[in-house]
């Protein structure tokens, strides 16, 4: 580590881990013992209003879906709390700001300490939502799929004519960076593309939309694929985009910085690492109530992996059951291989990377001290 | 205390498949894997569709079993299989769509 950029609010880290500043949960885990995730991703519902070209979603369908209700998430929170998460993204596998347990769940969480970070839409993220949970939140990350209105509903709705959806979202953003500004919120407001080769011509106009809107960054990321290759990426043509990625950063402000995943976007869809570490650290749930190691392993391909789901025993009961431990030993044992059994740069890349670099000896996990990044809970 | 993860791992190759289940047919494979799972369970009953040389293995879990035991199931007929075929076996459960009817409309087909 660490690729930080400076921002107004402080240090951010997008394109590497903070496991440094977690030094306790390493050093146990590397004693063998049973340790706690920092961080759990995680998502509210499956379902989703958008209908992104680039969805990883689409390939995550479990055997079983169940709703998830608010008491459902109030015992998940305090299950949580008891096993020493520290962070909780709602990002995963659906739209969480569609869910009826959305307020109640933030509100909640920050009353039990825990961090709260969410990506959305923003679709349905209007004042009478927003203002209720701004004041909760560590950051906010929307996804904005283009800079212009008819690429951005071509890849995110139903084609080119339906602007209204780009409408709604830029209007909610835009409230949320007004209501920061006036209460002096500390929650980070940030815009995000997803970058498939065929969208090259709407990284210039994201990178000056961010600036426009104001937030305080835009970040352009690779886009993640299975081990077959559903979505058809092809890697090798990122490399491609390399000279627009660098004019892009180049339009970075004072308020607004343009940040570009480097790290995940060279890496060209192939691990270094073969065993998978990160899981323990940053668990993954889905929006049916699945538990699994990650959110790789969430469709019905991957059911040997799958260790329970919440919404009919409580977490508490499977973080301690010997099924959790066996899945995620079994990431660690030569039975898997991350370069041929799960889909690409998942979200424990960063921490799976730096967790195997430190059992190697190439590259050890250094505890930092002084001023911690922001979201240093979000792994 | 030694109940969290083995890391001694991290160097290892995962194995491949051997000699005898690569010169074998698909069907024979196949055959082979459900007279092993006949043995390993008579209670669940799970169809084999695909067994390739390079010891993936495609299942389909025709009984009903909770999310609780299905996982630690899977793990533990792998590893049987493992022992009594092939150590380059992995198993996989038959992937299943997005059920998304929205999500649906943009026609991708979740491959495998």
């Amino acid at each position: 580590m660490s690729e930080s950029v400076m921002t107004n609010d402080g240090e951010l880290i997008l394109d590497s881990h903070k496991l440094s500043y977690h030094m306790d949960r390493v050093n146990s885990w590397e004693a063998g013992e049973r340790i706690g995730p920092v961080t759990v991703d995680m998502s509210l519902t499956r379902a989703c209003g958008a209908m992104c070209s680039f969805c990883y979603a689409m390939m995550q369908e479990p055997q079983e879906r169940r709703g998830i209700k608010t008491d459902h998430i109030l015992h998940l929170l305090d299950d949580f709390a008891e096993v020493g998460v520290k962070g909780v993204s709602l990002v995963s596998d659906g739209e969480s700001t569609l869910s009826k347990a959305y307020v109640p769940f933030i509100k909640h969480a920050a009353s039990l300490g825990i961090n709260v970070g969410n990506a959305t839409n923003g679709w349905e993220w209007g004042p009478e939502k927003s203002e209720q949970v701004l004041p909760h939140m560590s950051w906010i990350r929307f996804t904005v799929a283009a800079g212009t209105p008819e690429r951005y509903a071509e890849i995110m709705y139903k084609g080119p004519e339906h602007t209204e959806v780009f409408d709604k979202a830029m209007k909610n953003i835009k409230h949320a960076v007004a209501y920061k500004k006036k209460h002096n919120l500390g929650v980070t407001l940030g815009i995000q593309m997803v970058l498939m080769p065929e969208f090259k011509d709407e990284i210039i106009p994201f990178a000056k939309l961010g600036v426009e809107l104001g937030v305080d960054y835009a970040v352009i990321k690779h886009c993640s694929d299975d081990e077959y290759q559903t979505l058809g990426i092809d890697y090798s043509k990122y490399e491609a985009m390399y000279e627009l990625l660098d004019q892009a950063e180049a339009l970075s402000t004072a308020k607004t910085k343009i940040i570009v995943k480097w790290d995940k976007i060279k890496d060209k869809g192939k691990p270094s690492y073969k065993r998978f570490y990160g899981p323990p650290f940053l668990l993954q749930i889905s929006g049916s109530g699945l538990v699994a190691p990650s959110g790789m392993f969430f469709n019905a391909r991957y059911s040997k992996l799958h260790i329970g789901n919440f919404t009919n025993e409580r977490f508490i009961d499977i973080y301690n059951s010997e099924r959790y431990w066996r899945a995620m030993n079994y990431l660690a044992s030569p039975s898997f291989d991350a370069q041929t059994m799960m889909g690409t740069l998942p979200i424990q890349h960063y921490v799976s990377t730096a967790l195997d670099n430190h059992i190697k000896g190439t590259k050890k996990i250094i505890a930092q001290n002084g001023d911690k990044p922001l979201h240093v809970n979000f792994l | 205390m030694n109940k969290g993860i083995n890391l001694s791992y991290s160097n290892i190759d995962t194995p491949s498949t051997g000699i005898s289940w690569i010169n074998m047919t698909k069907d024979k494979r196949i055959l082979l894997l459900e007279s092993s799972i006949q043995l390993f369970s008579t209670e669940v009953d799970i169809s084999v569709i695909d067994a390739n040389e390079n010891g993936q293995v495609s299942i389909i879990i025709n009984s009903s079993i909770e999310i609780n035991d299905r996982g630690a199931f899977l793990l533990n007929l792998e590893e049987n299989l493992k022992n009594t075929i092939d150590v380059g076996i992995n198993i996989w459960h038959e992937a299943i769509g997005d059920k998304s009817s929205l999500r649906n409309l943009r026609g991708i087909e979740v491959l495998s």
